[in-house]
């Protein structure tokens, strides 16, 4: 072992086969895997974010989501259906729901629950309001706030209609006259929140 | 045994010339690893920050910049960019000048990429915090960071090959294989990596397997050899005895370069993504056995019946504690990688435990070891306090001792809850709040560590100790 | 070993030179040496390598791209829809975590927030009927609603998205009978026509936000 080329070739050739099987070979036959057409009985799936969901995307990504959150349902087979039977989805995640996303937001840690249906768990109203404390919706929950997404201003002439009503402990926080309303990054991601659905059938997911 | 030098006149010929190489690398390698200080300074205090976040929510809890998924990412980035390269680089660059026999050229040049990679890591770290973190695990740094850490990690990559090149020595060392391996694939693996998922990305959940590809890979052709590879060369250095078993070092060289490069999608266990790929990668965890045992048997057989020196050596404590930690994370990872494992394992704690061990209490307690070895030949200057020198080691060892049996055994019955649809989710995040407290209180004793390393570092680099003693002659 | 080493007088701090001595005798950089490779090691090496093999051989689903990740090579049953009230109880308990979260585990609600599901005239009392309950569970419920005396205004989300008629028929089902409640089973058949009964120019009612129903629409029903 006293070749530097031999050395710097055999290094070449392990790298390579792992760069074959890990990267070209999904690429070959996942990297043109497009969404479903639309039909009579059912519109496109995935379908094209609108541009404010793809801002809360990005919003997303900007404050770590993913580090507590996954976006993937696991199979059936895995510890006895658990995430189906926990709500986070009907059915297990496939390739064909993730076409559409640059970047694909898997996430690896559960500290909080999957997200990849909770457009279909939680109405906006709930979800500005968890967002702006989660402990305000969810005692006991260790999310981080996020009231930079929110802004306090002076009520104009009506009151808007995205104010916030605050409950609990935070009721009654606000200075007199004033309202807590989200700012169009929060209602970016809570738009982005909602389009998280994959309950469309695919036969692919069938198990 | 080492057979001592025939006289005295041709030991102290070599301890001149070790002593040329030293000063031709003082430059570059000190500044490399006061850099990495610093950032593991920063990265412990973002760690503790986020560690506290996570059981007291509300700390902190107002201003964007502070926010846990933003402070998250630039842990991990300051520590793996910051801290664990720049500590490679250093001890890669001084250990091959020294394994070559041959003095540094192109000094200034590697001091420059030095302060490129800072210049880097400090845009990508502002960027993150700003909120332009890109959330793709490993390469949250945004846009305007990778190129200029590609640029550094090339210019650091090419002058460690020219000076492999330029060589005195004929014989190429085991650390020599492992050094050059890390230098030829980071570079490829942190280009292909950007372009692939940010600049031209694959589609959909390609990118995940580019992603984790890439990400496993830093740990396993990146910061695995630079340890290993530091490991192989100070235990015998230390011990004044050769490693027991060239044979061992090669089939551990080699299986290593191609199992652990096959290992990353274990990540992806369960995901959207077809099986045969997550089973090639259980496969190549599993077959990690083989390297790790040649490696384990190699260092203990050249340990063995020379453990008592672990007494007098503080750079044999980190790089043994080291060593042994390697393999116990290994095993750990080849048995979290089959599936039945990884059904109660995957996206608790438990993995953030075992992530902790390796680059931790492998890879951060192995270049520690390094430190202490290398800087005070650099420096001509003893370390000041022997006192704190023992503050770091115990605060370390102890603070990931605690840090990862908590998360383990948090993760665990995470994992086992999580999979029981009969307990419901909040139940699940209560439970787990003692454990993450524990993990607070280990990683504070080990930012203490580092305050006393970055503290003794310090004081050495401004010249406040004793002369090291390089002038007596040479024992065998 | 020769032990030469120059005035220790002059390291008046005894403390660091005992842990430095052993680096101030610096030894030739390392080598290597020729031990044989450890039979048990190479033995070792080969089973796993079988291991490796007929794993890979096993679970690579026969290297397709849509053959994704499980943990049984087999196909799983999907979950069996329920064929007697009695399993539409347990699979109703397990759907009920769910609801659970803002319903609490007892069925007590959270006062002033949530309203409870236990001793509800709305589930069994005489507000209660399979037609409103349905369209509450499908699709959701806003506006202010009284139970039990109390007042709700938090609005609830709607399942007919997420879950399947059978799904829902056995929530409410356990729900009904949950507790001390005692009310009748409802049927996967009932849930489908409150679906169909909702279908407007053939388009399905919404199982979101906007598709909630209200009090006040409710009242107007059975």
């Amino acid at each position: 072992m006293d070749r530097g080329l031999f050395i710097f070739f055999g290094c070449l050739l392990t790298f390579t086969s792992a760069w074959l099987g890990l990267v070209l070979a999904p690429h070959l036959q996942l990297g043109e895997l497009e969404p479903v057409a639309a039909s009579e009985v059912a519109a496109a799936y995935p379908r094209p974010r609108t541009e404010e969901e793809e801002q809360g995307r990005k919003v997303y990504q900007a404050n770590g989501c993913i580090y507590c959150h996954s976006q993937q349902v696991r199979s059936g087979t895995f510890g006895n259906n658990a995430d189906i039977a926990r709500g986070w989805g009907t059915r297990r995640s496939v390739p064909r729901d993730y076409v559409n996303d640059t970047p694909v937001l898997l996430g690896t840690m559960r500290t909080g629950p999957d997200l990849a249906n909770v457009g279909r768990r939680w109405s906006a109203d709930w979800q500005y309001k968890h967002l702006y404390n989660p402990r305000m919706m969810t005692p006991g929950s260790i999310m981080p706030p996020f009231p930079f997404l929110f802004e306090v201003r002076p009520v104009g002439e009506t009151p808007s209609p995205d104010a916030l009503v605050l409950t609990g402990p935070w009721a009654g926080t606000l200075p007199a006259g004033h309202e807590l309303v989200p700012t169009p990054d929060a209602k970016a991601i809570v738009a982005y929140l909602l389009s998280l659905d994959q309950s469309a059938d695919l036969p692919e997911a069938r198990e | 045994m080492n057979s001592p030098p025939a006289d005295p006149a041709t030991a102290a010929r070599a301890a001149d010339a070790r002593r040329a190489i030293d000063t031709s690398c003082r430059g570059p390698v000190l500044t490399y690893l006061a850099s990495a200080t610093f950032w593991l300074v920063g990265g412990s205090l973002f760690a503790l920050v986020a560690s506290i976040k996570m059981h007291a929510p509300d700390w902190l809890g107002g201003p964007g910049w502070l926010t846990f998924g933003r402070v998250r990412q630039t842990h991990l980035n300051t520590v793996a960019y910051g801290w664990s390269s720049m500590a490679a680089v250093a001890a890669a660059v001084w250990m091959t000048c020294r394994l070559c026999r041959i003095e540094l050229r192109y000094a200034r040049f590697l001091t420059a990429a030095a302060w490129l990679w800072n210049v880097g890591i400090a845009v990508g770290t502002v960027g993150i915090l700003a909120g332009y973190g890109s959330s793709i695990e490993w390469l949250e740094f945004p846009r305007a960071a990778p190129p200029i850490l590609a640029l550094s990690l090339g210019m650091a990559a090419a002058v460690v090959i020219a000076t492999f090149l330029r060589r005195r020595e004929e014989h190429v060392y085991v650390t020599q294989w492992y050094v050059l391996g890390a230098f030829f694939w980071m570079p490829v693996l942190y280009v292909a990596a950007v372009i692939l998922t940010r600049e031209m990305p694959v589609r959909g959940v390609v990118q995940a397997s580019v992603n984790w590809w890439y990400a496993h890979n830093v740990l396993g052709l990146w910061v695995t050899p630079v340890g290993v590879g530091t490991a192989y060369y100070l235990i015998p250095k230390v011990l004044g005895r050769p490693v027991y078993s060239y044979y061992l070092s090669v089939l551990g060289f080699w299986s290593l370069a191609l199992f652990y490069s096959w290992a990353g999608m274990h990540h992806l266990i369960g995901g959207p993504v077809p099986a045969w790929m997550v089973t090639a990668s259980i496969v190549g965890s599993v077959m990690m056995v083989i390297p790790v045992g040649a490696v384990a048997v190699n260092h203990h057989m050249t340990m063995k019946d020379h453990f008592r020196e672990l007494r007098h050596s503080p750079t044999l404590r980190f790089v043994v504690f080291g060593a042994v930690s390697y393999t116990a994370v290994s095993v750990q990872g080849s048995i979290e990688s089959l599936r039945r494992f990884s059904e109660v394992a995957h996206f608790t704690h438990y993995t953030v435990g075992h992530a902790h061990l390796g680059l931790y209490a492998f890879f951060a307690m192995t270049m520690f070891g390094a430190a202490y070895y290398f800087v005070p030949r650099l420096t001509g200057v003893e370390w000041a306090s022997a006192r704190l020198i023992r503050l770091h080691f115990w605060s370390s060892a102890v603070g990931i001792m605690i840090y990862f049996v908590s998360l383990t055994v948090g993760g665990w019955f995470q994992g086992l809850a999580l999979l029981d649809t009969d307990v419901k989710f909040i139940q699940i995040v209560r439970e787990t709040v003692p454990y993450l407290i524990g993990r607070s209180v280990g990683g504070t004793l080990m930012t203490v560590g580092h305050l006393a390393f970055a503290v003794l570092l310090v004081l050495n680099l401004l010249g406040k100790g004793k002369p090291f003693g390089e002038t007596q002659p040479l024992a065998a | 070993m020769s032990e030469k080493t120059p005035d220790t007088a002059d390291r008046a701090d005894a403390d660091v030179p005992e842990m430095m001595q052993p680096l101030w005798r610096e030894h030739e950089e390392p080598r290597d040496g020729f031990e044989p490779v450890p039979f048990w090691l190479t033995a070792l090496g080969g089973a796993f390598l079988f291991f490796g093999g007929w794993y890979l051989a096993t679970y690579s689903g026969a290297y397709r791209g849509d053959a994704l990740d499980r943990t049984a090579p087999a196909a799983a049953e999907s979950e069996p829809v329920p064929q007697s009230v009695e399993q539409q109880v347990e699979l109703g308990r397990r759907l009920y975590a769910t609801c659970a979260v803002c319903h609490q585990a007892e069925g007590g609600g959270l006062p002033g927030v949530y309203p409870p599901l236990k001793d509800s005239e709305w589930v069994t009392g005489d507000r209660a009927s399979v037609e409103k309950l349905a369209r509450i569970v499908l699709y959701g419920l806003r506006g202010e609603v009284t139970v039990r005396g109390e007042k709700y205004t938090a609005p609830m989300p709607g399942f007919g998205g997420l879950w399947k008629d059978y799904q829902i028929a056995a929530v409410l089902t356990f729900i009904r009978s949950a507790w001390g409640n005692k009310g009748g089973p409802v049927t996967a058949e009932q849930i489908a026509a409150v679906r169909t009964a909702e279908r407007k120019d053939g388009v399905d009612r919404p199982p979101t936000g906007s598709g909630a129903v209200t009090p006040e629409e409710l009242g107007k029903l059975p």
